[in-house]
């Protein structure tokens, strides 16, 4: 039977009891809302007007923009806009590299596994869900290890091959590359499934009537499967690109705030704006500075997703 | 156009991988039993890539010393991290915490959001557009970026009225509230994808919305609420950015709290009893993920791919 | 006659009770409380020093926990004590007493947390007994605000299996470490490199760099020698360092490696020395570091003291027990933390022959500034000083960043 959504009654009002009803429903989500989500926006804005850090945590005092103005001042000692810019930029680049390159993993392994012919299928499916199955906090520090440039496995298979131990985590442009190809190993398995059942539920008989008129495999694939999938994936992509903007777990788990960059704001040269951010909170204790910094990252993701959602044409229909 | 038919997406649960099988091609041409070699050779050597590091980390599990294992198989064998792990460190209060905390959130989200996502997907009341926008716009801000207010509130309330800070309150609201809006917007369209007709029955036979919503509705959100329980576990688990900052207590650290201080910690990097902790502690997890397989393709598929 | 003896009785009154078995100053009666105390102490002094506080909690009236931040088997990345009191020190379970380093009082004392030590406290002849420099280090801009307990610093261990009798120079050093690694130690040299400053200043002080200049007798923060042509010179010393030490060296590597008597020598603190005679047992020697640049080194040293929180309900039974545990604690801090005595000398205890490797290696040590600008120095320059050694940065480029960093934070202690 067909899904019928749109033939839900619309709700009696025979009283004002009624008109509340479905309010109620939205309580308990609304009270976590509000202690999750609201008091923290709130307060993240009240402190970013102050002085609250290291040196001034029971003793703090209202300042006004200050803080927004040295985000935007390039001032040698109190300026930390062109850090600012650099966090922006690899993080742009980040987020972008990791949606280009999650999404045609996922979505190449899930071509090649809906081969019906292919043998041990299912035991594929299985071991290439693992990176997702296992605990992210344990995979990601083995792969730390892994990076080691002195101990690590990949650098002693490249040493004895004669080539070398690269500084895979503390090198400024290697540790970029390691982090959004560490992170397609991460993400492909969650796409890789979800492309699998949206290829599974395209129907047998639509390959067939296009084989019988005579399109080849190539041409299959662009005018059946392209067009199936592409509903499901632009929703995704929007998602996928808000989410590893702000990834900040994964690049501080495996980067560890390395290499440090050679400016005042005290980044280093693998963090991303939220992972930055993170790392001065609970290092440095620089609370007031970072909580302009939520709120200049917060504006910035609402222009970008808007920016995203309008170009991919996703969440057209809210129903 | 292909369309994704509902019926087909929950059938996803069925263990039967569908696929085309054309009619005309039931013996192998040899291009295609060449095409099905150069897939299958690849889907090897992708899947060993995938498995390395897993492979390295019980490899390291099993060495001797405190060191990495010098090529892929350690040089000498000894179960002896794993007994140093559960002795000598807090491993099993890690445990024990995140099962409390895990436990707790992955409850109360499938209570909030299964009763949110109902009504945002059976009633049509002012404000619900806006309502459906605003959960789809909250998706895209993470938890970490308002962690500066998380650590003021916290520490204002625990030195003015009781300690909240460590204490695991704080850390389960933050949990549940963050997860409602990508969790509300699948488990919506899971139950848009329900035909209303078993609710209708319900009516007519006299129950009031909340029973139907209980006695008819529920039952079938099964898979939906297992995918949210074990996601919401799986998040706490996973969780170290705002956990770290709310908790120091040692003896309140979730799992992937104490880990990583224990493997990124500034003096000591013991890698092979980490390497054994993260075998103890992955090791339930892969089983889950293997038997609730199922459910998690199909609530994914089922909310997901409707958007 | 009866009036003298009035005298002389109200004269006896007056003067026995100052006079007290074991100097425990018997407070006015109150409330028992619980007296808590966030620590660091290495394992083997922890039970002594407990027993000791006992001591002076029987005849107070009190109990006395300790609170202990370092956690065996966790594997660092533990709380500091510092840390734990700036994050903590308003919660009503936080410590009344804590045991810090003297450098990071200064932060302490900017956010107002610690409390100011009470005139009264220690006498002129109490003061006497420390150092000059470690009563010195107690002194923040002019006010005291901590009591001393023992001085830290680092110095040069050496296996005697491997190395006969310490090198007096760097080039005997290197061509020492040659040697024991065809005598079959794994390692020639090997120290934590990636320690930043606090391991490394000795290269530092051998060249003519400085941390803070001194104007009118007090350090001035306005002048910073980390980044003058000495300070270059040190960071491009270390850098050839790596010839012997691996440039990703942590504290772990180089510990284990040295207790496993792995490696000839390397440089490290007190605190470590009951471990590694354990380890080493006879074959453990302790020296200053080899004298560089045709100049004897100088390394850093810090006091570890006792401070007393400022939010706390317990203060004056606080300043109490700190100090009953500075004056009476100097031989368990001497015999089980490893750390030297404060005190110039501890009736009933000497040096054992290895600390006074370690008395010699801080005789010519430099106090680290206790100001609250120092807390601006650490990360910058550990970071610049890794840069350099692991060939991702120029030494120039590197330092000239971190003492504009230095300067940055300072800025924004400062503006309030």
């Amino acid at each position: 039977m067909a899904a019928s959504t749109a033939a839900v009654p619309p709700l009696l009002l025979p009283s004002r009891k009624r008109n509340l009803f479905p309010y109620a429903w939205l309580v308990p989500a609304l009270l976590f809302l509000i202690v999750g989500i609201l008091i923290p926006v709130i307060y993240t804005v009240y402190i970013s007007g102050t002085n609250y850090d290291q040196s001034h945590l029971y003793d703090f005092h209202w300042v006004g923009l200050r803080n927004y103005g040295y985000a935007f001042s390039t001032d040698p000692y109190t300026g930390y806009m062109q850090g600012y810019l650099w966090l922006f930029g690899w993080t742009m680049v980040f987020a972008t590299g990791c949606t280009i390159v999650n999404i045609c993993a996922g979505g190449a392994l899930a071509l090649l596994v809906n081969n019906p012919r292919l043998p041990g299928r299912t035991l594929f499916r299985a071991f290439l869900i693992l990176p997702w199955a296992v605990p992210f906090s344990i995979t990601v520090v083995a792969w730390r290890g892994v990076l080691n440039t002195d101990f690590g496995a990949i650098n002693s298979i490249l040493s004895s091959l004669g080539l070398g131990r690269p500084d895979w985590l503390n090198d400024p442009n290697l540790v970029k590359l390691v982090l959004i190809v560490v992170n397609g190993w991460f993400s492909f398995p969650y796409f890789m499934v979800l492309i699998l059942s949206v290829l599974q539920a395209i129907p047998a008989d639509l390959y067939e009537v296009a084989e019988i008129d005579g399109a080849g495999a190539w041409a299959r694939f662009r005018h059946i499967t392209i067009p199936s999938i592409r509903p499901a994936l632009a929703p995704l992509v929007v998602v996928q690109f808000a989410f590893q903007f702000n990834n900040a777990g994964f690049v501080y788990a495996l980067a560890g705030g390395q290499p440090p960059s050679l400016d005042i704001t005290g980044r280093a040269e693998s963090d991303i704006l939220s992972s930055y951010l993170w790392a001065q909170v609970r290092n440095s204790e620089n609370y007031a500075q970072m909580g302009a910094l939520a709120v200049l990252i917060f504006v910035l993701v609402l222009a970008i997703s808007v920016v995203n959602i309008r170009l991919t044409g996703a969440f057209k229909e809210v129903k | 156009m292909a369309r994704v038919s509902s019926a087909n997406t929950r059938d996803a649960s069925k263990e039967v991988m569908q696929g085309p099988i054309f009619r005309s091609e039931r013996r192998l041409r040899p291009d295609q039993r060449r095409n099905i070699t150069i897939t299958w050779v690849t889907m090897l050597f992708v899947t060993l890539l995938t498995l390395f590091p897993i492979f390295w980390i019980v490899s390291t599990s099993l060495n001797q010393g405190d060191s990495f294992a010098t090529g892929f198989l350690p040089d000498k064998y000894t179960f002896s991290h794993y007994a140093d792990v559960l002795q000598h460190t807090d491993f099993l209060i890690w445990v024990r915490n995140t099962l409390f905390v895990g436990g707790v959130t992955g409850v109360l989200e499938v209570s909030v959001i299964i009763l949110t996502a109902y009504a945002f997907s059976r009633f049509r009341f002012a404000g619900r557009r806006w309502g459906l926008m605003a959960l789809l716009a909250l998706q895209l801000f993470p938890a970490v970026i308002f962690i500066s207010a998380d650590f003021f509130v916290v520490n204002t309330i625990s030195e003015n009225w009781f300690p909240i800070a460590d204490n695991w309150i704080g850390l389960i609201a933050i949990y549940v509230g963050t997860s409602i809006p990508f969790n509300t917007w699948l488990f919506k369209g899971y139950i848009d994808t329900l035909p209303y007709d078993l609710e209708e029955s319900a009516y007519i036979d006299g129950a009031s919305r909340f029973v139907a919503f209980w006695q008819v509705i529920m039952p079938l959100c099964r898979p939906m609420m297992a995918f949210i329980f074990i996601n919401g576990f799986l998040a706490t688990a996973n969780d170290y950015l705002i956990s770290s900052v709310i908790i120091t207590d040692p003896s309140r650290k979730t799992f992937s709290m104490g880990l990583f201080d224990f493997a990124l910690g500034n003096f000591t990097t013991n890698w092979t009893d980490f390497a054994a902790a993260a075998v103890m502690g992955s090791v339930p997890w892969v089983l889950v993920f293997l038997i609730a397989q199922r459910w998690f393709v199909s609530g994914l598929a089922g909310g997901a791919v409707k958007g | 006659m009866k009036k003298t003896l009035m005298a002389l009785a109200v004269a006896a009154l007056l003067v026995v009770p100052s006079v007290s078995v074991g100097n425990v100053q018997a407070t006015s009666s109150h409330a028992a409380t619980t007296i808590t105390v966030w620590e660091d102490f290495p394992d083997a002094a922890l039970p002594q020093m407990q027993a000791l506080a006992n001591k002076w909690a029987a005849a107070n009236g009190d109990t006395v926990k300790f609170v202990s931040t370092s956690q065996p088997g966790m594997g660092g990345g533990s709380q500091s004590v510092t840390g734990l009191l700036q994050l903590k020190a308003k919660n009503p379970d936080a410590a009344d007493l804590a045991y810090t380093t003297e450098d990071s009082v200064g932060t302490l004392v900017l956010s107002g947390i610690v409390a100011p030590r009470p005139a009264s406290l220690l006498s002129a002849s109490d003061i006497a007994k420390y150092t000059p420099s470690a009563i010195g280090a107690t002194y923040v801009n002019g006010v005291a605000y901590s009591v001393p307990q023992v001085v830290d610093g680092t110095a040069l261990y050496y296996n005697k299996k491997y190395v006969a009798t310490a090198p007096t120079t760097w080039t005997q050093l290197m061509s020492m470490a040659k040697t024991a690694k065809t005598n079959g130690a794994k390692y020639g040299f090997l120290f934590y490199i990636t320690g930043g400053i606090y391991y490394t200043y000795w290269a530092f002080s051998a060249y003519g760099g400085y941390v803070f200049g001194t104007k009118a007798g007090k350090p001035d923060t306005t002048d910073i020698g980390l980044a003058n042509a000495g300070s270059v010179q040190a960071v491009n010393f270390l850098k050839s360092l790596t010839t012997l030490v691996p440039p990703t060296t942590d504290y772990n590597a180089a510990d284990s490696n040295f207790s496993a008597g792995n490696t000839a020598m390397t440089i490290n603190g007190p605190w470590q020395l009951a471990a590694y005679q354990k380890a080493l047992g006879s074959n453990l020697g302790v020296a200053p570091i080899p004298a560089l640049n045709g100049k004897a080194v100088s390394t850093f040293i810090g006091v570890r003291v006792w401070v007393v929180n400022n939010f706390s309900k317990n203060q004056a039974a606080a300043w109490s027990l700190a100090k009953y545990l500075s004056q009476n604690g100097q031989a368990i801090s001497g015999t089980y933390e490893g750390r030297l005595p404060s005190y110039k000398t501890v009736a009933g205890w000497s040096l054992s022959p290895l600390q006074v490797g370690f008395a010699k290696a801080f005789s010519n040590g430099t106090p680290m500034p206790n100001i609250p600008e120092m807390s601006t120095v650490w990360t910058p320059m550990n970071n610049a000083i890794n840069l350099v050694v692991q060939g991702h940065a120029t030494t120039q480029t590197a330092l000239k960043a971190a003492v504009q960093q230095i300067k940055a934070a300072i800025a924004k202690q400062h503006e309030g």
